[in-house]
């Protein structure tokens, strides 16, 4: 846990400052960074999106996981909403090559329960990783599609 | 409903064991002890799931259309199906007796997953032990 030890971002946390978080994941250590991206999920804002895309794509794969997962939790409230900028990131990051981040993204997709992301979901059953195909069957589990419960049942 | 001071009793739940005790104080600093009476409905099937149950004390029947499939006990959880994905919850949880359970809400299970990866792990393993 030390891993996410960030005394800046806890006051940030707690005062629930998103301008402050999103500050600290563009600019901050890599332990703040990461941090930051894991108080996004407790505390999501539309004004994360974007750094948080940003973040998928970083070197550290503790910051990608939380980004994946901080992105997820974007799509609660939202259901006609444009969710093109969250899922096609999702999607991209079902390929990253940390499977702990193809499995957070996984989970992060079915949570927005779009069609874009059925096909990458079921493509995910098929990931090398066990982790990963077990959180796309848990997932797809949630999808009320034909093509989902014969993957589930299947899988 | 009371938060736990410490580990508490997460340090002898099995999901809970492998991580240090200063993680063990972590992940019991997100949710909350809340207990049940004997014959309360826990969950009830097809509601949203809103947070992820361990079992402290007590035994509790696991139902899909009202019908019993499985026992839970100390130790045991519930809930996660649906905290993976976003699914609505997959069976009802009735307490057969008293029942002592730990409650992680929705998003902070979440968002204590993305610190400590491993509880993820665990739970998917769990579910496939469980034949979920």
């Amino acid at each position: 846990m030390l891993e996410f030890w960030s005394p800046k971002v806890s006051r940030l946390r707690r005062r629930r400052d998103v301008a402050g978080l999103i500050d600290v994941l563009r600019t901050g250590g890599e332990r703040d960074r990461r941090a930051a991206a894991n108080a996004l999920i407790a505390i999501p804002d539309p004004r994360s999106v974007e750094p948080l895309t940003l973040a998928l794509k970083d070197a550290d794969v503790l910051l990608r996981t939380n980004a994946a997962l901080a992105l997820g939790e974007l799509q609660d409230g939202r259901p006609d909403a444009d969710l093109s900028p969250i899922v096609g990131p999702l999607v991209d990051a079902l390929s990253d090559p940390a499977p702990e981040v193809r499995a957070m993204a996984a989970s992060a997709l079915g949570r927005t329960r779009t069609q874009a992301a059925l096909e990458p979901l079921l493509t995910a059953l098929g990931d090398s990783s066990t982790t990963v195909q077990l959180t796309a069957k848990a997932v797809l589990a949630g999808y009320d599609d034909p093509r989902a419960r014969e993957a589930v049942a299947a899988a | 409903m009371k938060p736990f001071g410490g580990p508490g009793p997460l340090q002898h739940v099995p999901l809970f064991t492998t991580l240090s005790k200063h993680e063990a104080a972590e992940a019991a600093r997100v949710g909350f002890e809340r207990s049940f009476l004997a014959g309360t409905e826990l969950t009830r099937e097809g509601e949203a799931s809103d947070a992820f149950y361990v079992m402290l004390d007590g035994t509790a029947d696991v139902r899909r259309g009202g019908v019993p499939v499985n026992e839970l006990g100390s130790g045991d959880f519930f809930g996660e199906i649906g905290l993976l994905g976003h699914s609505a919850r997959t069976a009802s949880v009735v307490a057969t007796t008293d029942v002592r359970t730990f409650v992680i809400p929705a998003r902070a299970f979440r968002s204590l997953i993305g610190r400590m990866p491993e509880v993820h792990g665990k739970v998917l393993a769990a579910l496939v032990a469980r034949g979920s």
